[in-house]
C-alpha cells in the first residue's frame, strides 16, 4: 500500500516538471526554427493558422493526456490497495486458523497478536496474552531470560531462528514442548518493528519418539538375548553334530567290522565243509546228512548277513552302485546255475529269447536281487514244482519275472511283502515268505537302479515276483 | 579249470583260512605258500616268485591295497583279491592297480579255484611284448595303459579286456563267440548285441573317427580284427 502511494507521488512529480518543460521547449524550438521559415517562405496567414493550431490544440491535448494518465495511476493504486487488503485478510485468516501458535511480538518481546493456535497450545485467551513477555511464557526463570536473550540475538543477527526445540509454560502451569521458529519483522525501509514467533506443539511427537526409542532399546536387548540363545543353540547343535558324526563313523566301522568278522568264519565253515566232502569218503549217513544241514544253514546265515549289511548301507545312504550296460540273459543263466547247484532236484525254466536290449544297472546288485527272488521261489513252492523265469522288454525297460507254483500271496500282502520286517503268512501253516529283509533289500536296490519291484498272483496259482531295469541308451 | 604245478601265494591273517584253502588248493594240484601278513607275503613273493597271489584286503598292519601296490611295483604277477562286501570294493581302483579278479567272502573254495584257473589261463595267453603300437594308438599291457596320440584313454575294465583280447592277435579276426567267452565267460554265449555294444563304446574311445574305424574293424558275420 505504501509502495503504491510512493509510486504515484513519484509519477506526479515527474509529470509536474516534464509536461510544462516539454511544452515550453517545443514552442521555443518552433519559434526559433520552423516558425520563421513558414512566415517568410509560405505566408503570413499560414503562419498564424499554424500557431493557432499549435498553441490551441497541443496545449489542451497535453493537459487531457496528463489528466488521463493521473486517473489511470489513481485506479492502479486503488487496485493494488484492494489486493493488499485481500492479502492481509487472507494472511490473517490463515494465521487465525493455524493449529500452530502464531505470536506477534513488539520490539520489546511483548505479545501484540495471538492466534487461535496459540490459545489452544498455551491456553491463554488473546486478551490474557496481551503484553505478556516471551520470558514469562517460557516459565519466567533465569534460564528463560537467557534463552530469550539468545533468541533475540539470533533474530537480530541472522534474521530468523528455525526449528528450535524448547518448552513453554501454559496458563495452567504445565510444560508444553514446542518447536519454535522466530523471524524478524521489518518495514519497507528494513527497520525492525517486531518479531513473529511460530510455535508447533511437538509433545505428541516427542512422546512417540521417546516411545520408539524405548521400544528400540528393549528390542535391541531382546535381539541380544535371542542372539545369545541362538549362539548357545548353534553350539549345542554343533556338539550334537560332532556326536552324530562320531556315531556314524562308529556305525560304519561297526558294519565293516561285523561284515568282515562274520564273513571270515562263514568262509572257513564253507571251506571246511568242502574239505569234508572232498576227503571224507567213508562218512556214515548221519554225518552226510548233518554236513548237508550245516551247508544249508551256512547258506542261510550268509543270506542273512548279506541282507543285514545291505539294509545298513541303504539306510545310511551308502549304496555304492556301479552301473554299466549289460545283457540280462547271461546274468539270469549265471544266477540260475548257482541256485541250481544248491537244489539239483528243481527244474528252472529259462527264457531263450535272443536280441533283448541291454540293461543299465549294477550287475552284481541285479545278481543279488535275482538270487533272492529265486531262493524265495524255491523255498515257498512244493518240491518238484518248476520255477519259471521270464524276460520281456520294450524301448524303456526290461522286466524280469520269477514265477513259482506255490500257494501265492494273500492279496493284502502283495505290497506289504516288500516292507521291512514284514512276514507274509502263506495261510497253510507253512513257512512265510522271507524273514522280512530280503524283499525289502530287493526293492531298495532296484529302486536305486531306477527300476521297480512288484508281486502278483498268477491266475492259475503261484506267485510272480517281477522287477524292472532301465534299458541302456 | 586248474593248472597244476603252479605256485600260489596265499596272504591272509586268518590262519584257519590259510590252512583250509591251502589244503584245498594242494589237493587240486597247486603248490601253496602261506603268509599271515602283508610284509611276510611281500618277502615270500620276492623269494619264491609265485605264479599267482591270493590276497585278503582287510589285514591288520599293512592293508591288502598297499601289499598290492608294492607287488605291482615289482612284477606283473596275477593277483586275486579277497574282499568282504561291507568294504565296498572300488573295482575301478582295483583295475588300475592291476587286480585280475575279486572274490567276495564268503566264497566257496570251488569257485575260488575256478577263478584261479581262469586268471592263470589268461596270464598264459598274455602278449609276450609289454607294449603294442598301431598308428597313434599305443597299448601298454604291463600297466594296462592305453594312449591315443599321447593322451591317456580312460577305459573301463571290460573295455580294456576286450581291447586286449583283440590286440593279442593283431591282424587276425577273432570270432565274436570267442570274444564273448574270453571277456565275459560262457554264460554270455550268443549275446552278440553285447559285444556289438562294447565294440561301439571302445571305438568311441580309441578311434579318431568311430564311424570310420582304423584299429577295430568288423568282419561282418564273423568277428572283429585289430589293426
Amino acid at each position: 500500500m505504501y509502495g503504491a502511494s510512493a509510486l504515484l507521488r513519484q509519477r506526479l512529480d515527474r509529470l509536474r516538471w516534464l509536461l510544462p518543460l516539454g511544452l515550453g521547449l517545443l514552442s521555443v524550438f518552433y519559434q526559433l526554427g520552423p516558425a520563421a521559415w513558414v512566415h517568410d517562405r509560405v505566408s503570413h496567414e499560414f503562419h498564424y493558422i499554424v500557431e493557432i493550431v499549435f498553441y490551441g490544440l497541443f496545449g489542451p491535448l497535453a493537459v487531457f493526456w496528463a489528466v488521463g494518465q493521473i486517473r489511470g495511476w489513481l485506479e492502479e493504486r486503488e487496485r493494488l490497495e484492494r489486493q493488499a487488503r485481500a492479502n492481509e485478510r487472507r494472511l490473517a485468516a490463515i494465521s487465525a486458523a493455524s493449529a500452530d501458535a502464531i505470536l506477534g511480538l513488539d520490539p520489546d518481546g511483548k505479545v501484540e497478536s495471538w492466534n487461535r493456535g496459540a490459545e489452544s497450545i498455551l491456553r491463554y485467551s488473546e486478551a490474557e496474552s496481551r503484553g505478556k513477555g516471551l520470558v514469562d511464557l517460557l516459565g519466567g526463570t533465569e534460564a528463560a531470560a537467557v534463552e530469550v536473550q539468545w533468541l533475540a540475538g539470533q533474530v537480530t543477527q541472522v534474521g530468523f531462528v528455525r526449528g528450535h526445540e524448547t518448552s513453554f509454560q501454559d496458563a495452567l502451569g504445565h510444560e508444553v514442548l514446542v518447536e519454535l521458529t522466530a523471524t524478524q519483522l521489518t518495514d519497507e525501509q528494513g527497520k525492525p518493528f517486531g518479531i513473529s514467533v511460530i510455535l508447533r506443539d511437538i509433545g505428541d511427537r516427542k512422546r512417540r519418539e521417546l516411545e520408539i526409542h524405548r521400544l528400540n532399546v528393549s528390542l535391541n536387548e531382546e535381539v541380544a538375548a535371542r542372539t545369545g540363545e541362538l549362539g548357545a543353540k548353534v553350539n549345542e547343535l554343533a556338539q550334537a553334530n560332532t556326536e552324530l558324526e562320531k556315531l556314524d563313523r562308529m556305525r560304519s566301522e561297526f558294519v565293516s567290522l561285523v561284515s568282515h568278522q562274520l564273513r571270515a568264519p562263514l568262509t572257513n565253515v564253507l571251506g571246511a565243509l568242502s574239505r569234508i566232502e572232498a576227503s571224507c569218503d567213508n562218512r556214515n549217513l548221519t554225518c552226510a546228512r548233518m554236513t548237508n544241514v550245516v551247508g544249508q544253514q551256512v547258506a542261510r546265515l550268509e543270506r542273512l548277513v548279506r541282507d543285514i549289511l545291505n539294509t545298513a548301507r541303504i539306510e545310511a545312504g551308502e549304496l555304492n552302485l556301479q552301473a554299466e550296460p549289460f545283457s540280462v540273459l547271461p546274468v539270469v543263466r549265471q544266477v540260475v546255475q548257482q541256485v541250481q547247484a544248491a537244489c539239483t532236484d528243481r527244474v528252472f525254466r529259462l527264457p531263450t529269447k535272443p536280441g533283448l536290449p541291454m540293461a543299465f544297472a549294477d550287475r552284481d546288485r541285479v545278481v543279488e536281487v535275482l538270487a533272492n527272488l529265486l531262493d524265495n521261489a524255491v523255498k515257498y513252492s512244493p518240491p518238484g514244482e518248476p520255477v519259471a523265469i521270464e524276460i520281456r522288454a520294450d524301448d524303456n525297460e526290461i522286466v524280469v519275472s520269477v514265477r513259482d507254483w506255490g500257494p501265492g500271496l494273500p492279496s493284502d500282502d502283495l505290497q506289504r511283502v516288500f516292507h521291512k520286517f514284514y512276514r507274509s503268512d502263506s495261510g497253510d501253516g507253512q513257512a512265510a515268505y522271507g524273514y522280512g529283509l530280503g524283499l525289502y533289500v530287493c526293492q531298495q536296490l532296484v529302486a536305486a537302479m531306477g527300476g521297480s519291484v512288484w508281486a502278483e498272483n498268477a491266475v492259475d496259482g503261484g506267485a510272480v515276483f517281477s522287477f524292472s531295469l532301465p534299458v541302456a541308451a | 579249470m586248474t593248472m597244476p604245478g603252479r605256485t600260489i601265494l596265499l596272504i591272509d591273517d586268518d590262519a584257519t583260512l590259510l590252512d583250509l584253502l591251502g589244503e584245498h588248493l594242494e589237493a587240486s594240484g597247486y603248490g601253496v605258500v602261506r603268509a599271515e601278513d602283508g610284509p611276510a607275503g611281500l618277502d615270500t613273493a620276492a623269494t619264491i616268485s609265485p605264479d599267482l597271489v591270493v590276497l585278503d584286503v582287510m589285514m591288520p598292519g599293512m592293508a591288502g591295497w598297499q601289499v598290492c601296490e608294492r607287488l605291482r611295483s615289482r612284477s606283473q604277477i596275477p593277483i586275486i583279491l579277497l574282499t568282504a562286501k561291507g568294504e565296498e570294493v572300488d573295482k575301478l581302483r582295483g583295475f588300475r592297480l592291476g587286480i585280475d579278479d575279486f572274490v567276495t567272502k564268503p566264497f566257496s573254495f570251488a569257485e575260488l579255484t575256478a577263478r584261479i584257473g581262469a586268471v592263470l589261463a589268461r596270464g598264459a595267453s598274455r602278449p609276450v611284448g609289454r607294449t603294442l603300437s598301431s598308428g597313434d594308438l599305443r597299448l601298454d599291457f604291463g600297466d594296462r595303459r592305453v594312449t591315443l596320440a599321447g593322451g591317456v584313454v580312460d577305459l573301463t575294465p571290460t573295455e580294456y579286456r576286450l581291447l586286449e583280447a583283440l590286440a593279442r592277435h593283431p591282424h587276425r579276426t577273432v570270432p565274436t563267440e570267442a570274444l564273448l567267452e574270453e571277456v565275459w565267460g560262457s554264460a554270455y554265449a550268443g549275446e552278440l548285441e553285447h559285444v556289438k555294444h562294447y565294440i561301439w563304446t571302445l571305438r568311441k574311445k580309441v578311434e579318431v573317427d568311430p564311424g570310420d574305424p582304423r584299429h577295430i574293424l568288423t568282419e561282418r558275420g564273423f568277428g572283429y580284427r585289430f589293426e
